[in-house]
């Protein structure tokens, strides 16, 4: 499906906004500066996802996701490969004495629970409320597994929003893919949410400039 | 009658539209718009503006780094960051680089009346 350049721009904002506020509550968390790229966006169907995140569908990911209700239905998920996702953690957790391997893994897995949770509902949120919709998040799951599974429960689904963005923190740089998996009328609905976004915008600044002289 | 301008530098058509729609009643600054490090200069040579408002994340140089090109060629603006991503470390780097306020994403009226205020004290 493709975006009008007017929308790609506002969920390139969108995005940025989103990605920005998540990596000021990372950088609190870990103690450390977080640097991110400019946020990727896209509406692609679920055979064009692995190409639009860099992911090939045998590869091995970790993925937090969280069902969403509401005005958008789906799922938000945050996929990363498995190894950098191991260097997400070890930013959390650091030197933590290890009990036994399953209590590390349980460990980790909490630890990338919460990282998600605060990158997909501050990415999520910062959407929503910009376009004046509410969405209800579950409690953030864990899984890891190969790309292909992890995406087989929507492979039915019309199209997959797309924020991609890398972000560096401590000298160690990992990318990793926000996606948002909806079905076609809520797509159609999100993109009429967009125009709709804008044209309001666009409506007061013709507004303030009638108002004053306020162009060049 | 002189006018004062605002130059509003970031990549976003949707940013700037957003910064033009929620300027206050009786905003004293004309508004003009760049959207690289490319056209913020030609604008900020030609036009000079007061006040140049930045946009930190941007796809080729960050606002600071812009800024800092603007100031080298001679322009002495007061510079105002446009961001959401208001970690300290940038903020401390906006500082250094001599910018007197903030605007955080996603902009209201309210903070670009925070802004005028902080700008007309460094006046």
């Amino acid at each position: 499906m493709q975006l009008t350049p007017a929308q790609h721009d506002a969920l390139s904002e969108i995005a940025n906004i989103g990605a920005s506020r998540s990596a000021k509550q990372l950088s609190l968390l870990l103690d450390d500066e977080i640097h991110l790229s400019v946020p990727e966006v896209a509406i692609v169907s679920v055979q064009e996802l692995p190409g639009a995140i860099g992911v090939a569908v045998t590869d091995d990911v970790a993925c937090v996701y969280q069902d969403m209700s509401g005005c958008l239905t789906g799922k938000g998920r945050l996929i990363f490969h498995t190894h950098e996702s191991r260097i997400l953690v070890q930013m959390l957790v650091g030197s933590v004495s290890v009990l036994s391997g399953i209590s590390m893994q349980i460990y980790e897995h909490e630890a990338m629970k919460e990282l998600g949770n605060i990158i997909i509902s501050v990415c999520i949120s910062a959407m929503t409320d910009m376009l004046g919709k509410t969405t209800r998040l579950s409690i953030p799951m864990y899984r890891e597994g190969v790309f292909e599974e992890i995406m087989e429960e929507d492979s039915g689904n019309a199209g997959v929003l797309v924020m991609k963005t890398a972000l560096t923190a401590g000298k160690r740089g990992i990318s990793g893919a926000l996606i948002i998996t909806l079905s076609l009328p809520d797509i159609i609905d999100l993109l009429k949410s967009l125009d709709n976004f804008l044209a309001g915008y666009a409506g007061q600044q013709e507004k303030n400039e009638h108002g004053t002289s306020h162009s060049g | 009658m002189q006018h004062n301008t605002i130059l509003i530098v970031d990549d976003s058509a949707t940013s700037r539209l957003l910064f033009r729609a929620n300027l206050p009643e009786n905003f004293p600054y004309i508004v003009h718009e760049a959207d690289s490090l490319e056209s913020a200069m030609e604008k900020g040579l030609s036009i000079r503006p007061e006040v140049v408002v930045l946009d930190y994340n941007m796809p080729d140089q960050s606002g600071v780094e812009i800024a800092r090109a603007m100031t080298k060629a001679g322009m002495s603006a007061q510079l105002v960051l446009f961001t959401a991503n208001t970690q300290k470390y940038i903020l401390d780097e906006a500082a250094a680089a001599g910018f007197v306020a903030v605007i955080e994403k996603p902009v209201t009226r309210e903070k670009i009346n925070d802004m005028l205020e902080k700008v007309s004290q460094c006046n």
